[in-house]
């Protein structure tokens, strides 16, 4: 026996004789090697947000790498600094026009708006003898004026962003020549030179530029501003659909005003630092930057239909095309290939932005899934000839029906102390049959997710697992009170898994901590099929300890961990292992704490819970039995994953869960009897079963009735509470 | 037509063109009803395969006999032959014509029986269909070369395309090919100067000239494997489609290593193939829209068995179709002959002898609107 055996824990151990494992041929064992591979974290990268940044960034090291090498003093330091400071006004710019398309509209007139800006700090540091200094937040504040203009039109009027913008463009443009026509000869004439000059546009600070320090320190602001701040968040919400963000009340005119206000207010940044850079007047400053920035801002991945963009894409869009444009000049090309090749460029992203963003998900979908290679041992014969322990019969056909059309989905079946009987739904309530005849019936609670395994506390709480949800106590009086919902993340998750997703069944040792399966963290309840076909160890055994509220994980990989339950000395639990169609046993206490055993390896069916019997030993459903056809595929990973991608779900291959049966094992893993509906006429499936007063109540998830069966020779009197907290 | 390889490869890694999985939907004519379920039965009988009409009375053969089947009347056995029956053609003068694996064919007329040994000498050893052309004439499909009729499954996974239809002179008992290369032909209807044969395996009735010559396309793309075809005391074609395809299936079909390791590995009723009667073991492949919700099996559930036969009109569309659904048993369509005003069918997987009369035939007695 195990329990004498106190060697190193955690190892795998067997406690009755192996089952015998199919030998593979090397094709097989090939296979097996190529699907250690973790391929399922590749739908989990994708399926987050930031891997949106993989294509600009890569298109980025491209550019760097392609133009580094064919141009090596590039990055050298003298014109490197150059590169840079051009790069914070681009950058300025490109976040300027990036707001605004995460807004849902777009900003044409930034290249008109940086031209007013540039026009008006010469003109005041000149003409008026403003200081540098203060020039600058009256070219930021005439930037936003031009700003709120264009959002109290595209926001508040709803005009089309796009014709007012150009509008804007235009008559930007005109103002400024005009004005330059009148005042140049006066604002060159009175120049005034000062170290202001110098600071902003020569000086270099730890080797960067000042406009690269500003633009680094409001490209921080913005990015806490768009993923931390609520109005950020509305902007998103906002670009990404006007009428959903109407309905949770946004008030959707004013924040896309506001995202005009603000690209006007960096473009006149941006503008300011150019006259700073210069201090020249000349009528093509500007000109053209809206279709840089806008090359920039797609480029990076700032998707034109709005709602999707960050300060980090629009940063790499930047960098993109100003070492595109500066390395296209430096070639030596003729002067118009810089814009063509930034035209080509654009075109190219918007196509593949808009590629991406209608087939992303299907992507997603497609990727998400990915099955597991996985090696059954030969299955036990359940043939009434065989022999077998499993051997079918018909002995559960005399069980009676229980709430027989009332209830649906009763997953696990629980008797009180007083022989009342508790059953989740799948409407979400728990269902409370009153005894000795059970004809009678309440809803007990209501909580909303599918109430899955159940037990009773000391204290006389009903403990529940709910799909979805997590673990869930009620009250005698009915009251429902969360215990946990979430336990540690994993160190190198990628995605979060702390939240509970499938809370499958618990039990309570001893000293009140509840152990409790969650069956996969990567698929909803409902998608329990798309985890059977994936066979990986997506589960998990968890503690939550109610003295100090504490949840913890216990064990990782594990395959549909199911059917907790406390074992009758208190020192261990057994779990099942469903699509493994195996029963393993972990010690909680004594010597062998923390060790981990495979119990039964070799059933003919696919396991479920498991509870105490009235004579030492464990009762274990079989929710549904294996079959060759599942069997063979599971060595074959790919033939799954094409079935997954190419069939919808209802022609899958699945798990036989039309036919179920009870079992009964021992401590040493051998199977004492067999109980069987065969036919499946009220027994088709079976989830769990409860031994009460000599009878077992039998439920089924996807039955509509609760069985109860009389149990020849088992004690009467014998309850489930008493077994756990009797003292004797 | 040159082909594109990289097509392919694109067509094979998406599951499009030829690697796709689409099954037509039974719509129109073919929309599904019970109507099969709701049939009278009139004998009950394990392996009852194939149903003749034959001057008022019907035949069917189960095994190695053949059973009379009078108006009002309980069966009666009418033959016992050497071997089980592969199938069963009666003339309209009187003859009765049985099949047998080896290739053998015996004629029963008034009280003699002849033998005839042609189709054996040319080694057909898996006629699956036969039909009288005249009284002098018989037209014979061959379903497949390497597999016997028991073996159907084995040829469909296989993928083979080995089917033959010939034509035997009864008087000098000689036998003549009229096509070759057939994926599995199992159905054959005489008429004129020409015969339809039922192509199971690419799901659709060719019509082939009894002279030789190019076969046309008369009904394609069908939802079901296209059996045995007869016609009714009007002269009315009908046609049994005795499996259904299948989503998962046609994928299977494309799954060349599973596939094997299945045929290789498994016993045939718990393949992934089409079968005539299912869900009497757990071993068996279950579908998702297989599961059992609240003690029901969905009727529209993805399904290895499935009961099916049309009526067709002149030109050999469909115009009224009796179904029995995944929740029904009726399935298993083998054969078709006229009875009454009606038609009698054998279900395999029910294993009886059914009859559809005069008023169901009109497809508006139980059909089944969702």
């Amino acid at each position: 026996m195990t329990s004498t055996n106190s060697t190193v824990a955690a190892q795998p151990g067997l406690a009755s004789a192996p089952a015998q494992r199919p030998t593979l041929t090397l094709r097989e064992r090939i296979a097996q090697q190529r699907y250690r591979f973790p391929d399922h974290l590749l739908g989990e990268i994708l399926a987050k947000r930031w891997s949106d940044n993989a294509a600009p960034f890569l298109f980025l090291t491209a550019v760097v790498a392609l133009f580094g090498t064919l141009l090596p003093d590039l990055f050298a330091i003298n014109s490197f600094t150059e590169t840079l400071r051009q790069f914070g006004e681009i950058g300025l710019l490109v976040l300027a026009m990036a707001i605004v398309l995460i807004g849902g509209g777009v900003d044409l007139s930034i290249g008109s708006n940086f031209a007013l800006a540039n026009f008006c700090t010469l003109a005041l540091t000149s003409m008026y003898g403003v200081p540098l200094y203060a020039a600058a937040p009256i070219a930021i504040a005439v930037g936003a004026g031009v700003g709120l203009v264009n959002g109290l039109l595209v926001g508040y009027l709803r005009l089309r962003a796009f014709l007012t913008t150009l509008v804007m463009l235009i008559l930007l443009r005109a103002i400024v020549e005009m004005m330059l026509l009148s005042q140049s000869v006066e604002i060159t004439s009175k120049f005034v030179q000062s170290d202001a000059w110098d600071v902003l546009g020569l000086n270099r600070y730890f080797g960067m530029p000042a406009s690269l320090i500003i633009f680094i320190l409001v490209a921080v602001f913005f990015h806490i501003y768009l993923s931390r701040l609520k109005f950020g968040w509305r902007i998103m919400a906002a670009g990404g659909s006007r009428r959903s963000a109407h309905n949770v009340g946004i008030d959707v005119k004013r924040t896309v005003c506001s995202t005009y206000v603000i690209s006007g207010a960096l473009t006149g940044l941006a503008g300011y630092l150019y006259a700073a850079r210069l201090a020249s007047l000349n009528t093509d400053a500007g000109l053209g930057l809206e279709v840089v920035a806008l090359t920039a801002a797609i480029l990076g991945g700032i998707s034109l239909g709005g709602g999707r963009g960050s300060v980090a894409k629009a940063a790499m869009g930047a960098a993109t095309v100003v070492i595109l444009t500066n390395g296209v000049i430096r070639l030596g090309l003729s002067s118009g290939a810089g814009q063509a090749v930034l035209g080509v460029m654009l075109a190219v992203a918007v196509a593949v932005d808009v590629r991406w963003m209608k087939n992303r998900d299907k992507v997603l979908s497609k990727v998400y899934v990915s099955p597991a290679f996985v090696v059954m041992p030969a299955a036990a014969r359940t043939d009434e000839a065989s022999g077998s322990p499993y051997a079918m019969n018909m002995q559960l056909r005399e069980a009676s029906a229980i709430g027989l059309g009332e209830i649906e989905g009763p997953e696990d079946v629980i008797v009180d102390r007083q022989g009342h009987l508790y059953t989740g739904t799948r409407h979400g309530d728990i269902v409370r049959f009153f005894g000795p005849d059970y004809r009678q019936s309440e809803v007990f609670c209501h909580i909303g997710g599918h109430p899955l395994g159940m037990s009773f506390a000391q204290n006389g709480d009903l403990y529940v697992c709910v799909g979805g949800m997590g673990l869930y106590a009620v009250a005698p009086g009915g009251e429902v009170r969360k215990l946990t919902d979430e336990t540690n993340r994993s160190t190198w998750s990628v995605v979060d898994d702390s939240r509970l997703r499938l809370a499958d069944d618990l039990d309570i040792a001893p000293d009140g901590k509840v152990y409790f399966s969650e069956a996969t963290i990567r698929y909803e309840m409902h998608s329990w099929p798309i985890d059977a076909l994936e066979g990986r160890g997506n589960g998990r055994l968890i503690c939550y300890d109610p003295a100090t509220n504490q949840t913890r994980t216990l064990l990782r990989k594990l395959v549909f961990p199911n059917g907790v339950c406390l074992a009758h000395d208190g020192q261990s639990i057994y779990f099942a292992e469903s699509w493994l169609c195996r029963v393993n046993r972990y010690w909680i206490a004594g010597p062998n704490a923390g060790r981990l055993d495979v119990v039964i390896d070799d059933l003919p069916g696919y396991p479920d819970n498991i509870n105490r019997a009235s004579d030492g030993t464990y009762w274990l459903a079989i929710m549904g039995m294996r079959g060759p056809a599942l069997d063979l595929s599971l060595k074959m990973p790919a033939f799954r994953k094409r079935m997954a991608r190419r069939l919808p779900e209802d022609e899958w291959l699945y798990p036989n869960i039309n036919t179920g049966c009870v079992v009964k094992f021992n401590d040493r893993g051998q199977i004492l009897e067999a109980l069987w509906d065969f036919g499946g006429e009220s027994h088709p499936m079976i989830t769990s079963m409860r031994e009460d007063r000599g009878h077992l109540y039998i439920g089924g998830i996807t039955n509509n009735r609760i069985g109860r069966y009389a149990l020849k020779g088992s004690d009467p009197n014998w309850t489930g509470y008493d077994s756990y907290w009797k003292k004797s | 037509m040159i082909a594109n390889p990289f097509t392919r490869l694109g067509d094979r890694f998406f599951g499009r063109g030829r690697y796709g999985v689409t099954v037509p939907s039974m719509d129109g004519a073919l929309q599904p009803n019970s109507a099969l379920d709701h049939a009278k039965v009139l004998a009950t009988a394990d392996d009852a395969d194939n149903v003749v009409a034959c001057q008022g009375a019907l035949f069917y053969s189960a095994r190695d006999t053949v059973w009379r089947v009078s108006p009002g009347m309980e069966p009666e056995l009418a033959h016992r032959l050497p071997e089980p029956a592969t199938a069963l053609a009666a003339s309209v003068g009187g003859q009765l014509a049985v099949a047998l694996p080896s290739g053998a064919i015996h004629l029963f007329g008034g009280d003699k029986s002849v033998p005839l040994q042609a189709a054996a000498g040319a080694g057909l050893k898996c006629v699956t269909a036969l039909g009288f052309a005249g009284e002098d004439q018989l037209v014979l499909v061959n379903g497949s070369a390497t597999r016997s009729p028991a073996q159907w499954q084995m040829d469909l996974m296989e993928r083979n395309s080995s089917g033959s239809l010939w034509k035997l002179d009864i008087g000098r008992d000689r036998i003549e090919p009229i096509a070759k290369d057939l994926a599995y032909p199992c159905g054959v209807l005489w008429s004129g100067d020409a015969v339809i044969v039922a192509e199971a395996w690419r799901h659709r009735l060719l019509r082939l000239p009894l002279s030789g010559g190019s076969a046309a396309l008369v009904a394609t793309s069908l939802p079901g494997y296209p059996g045995r075809l007869a016609r009714d005391a009007e002269g009315t074609p009908w046609l049994c489609l005795f499996a259904p395809r299948s989503q998962l299936i046609e994928f299977v079909l494309h799954e060349h290593r599973y596939r094997h390791e299945m045929m290789r590995t498994i016993p045939a009723q718990l393949w992934i193939a089409p079968a005539y009667r299912s869900g009497d073991s757990f071993e068996e492949p279950l579908q998702g829209g297989g599961v059992k919700q609240m003690g029901i099996l969905k009727p529209w559930a993805p399904t290895r068995s499935y009961g099916l036969v049309v009526k067709l009109d002149a030109d050999y569309h469909p115009i009224a179709s009796f179904h029995s659904r995944s929740d029904g048993q009726r399935h298993g369509i083998t054969s078709v002959a006229a009875y009454g005003q009606g038609v009698a069918i054998t279900s395999r997987g029910a294993g009886a002898l059914l009859a559809l009369d005069g008023t169901s035939t009109t497809g508006e007695g139980h059909a089944a609107i969702h």
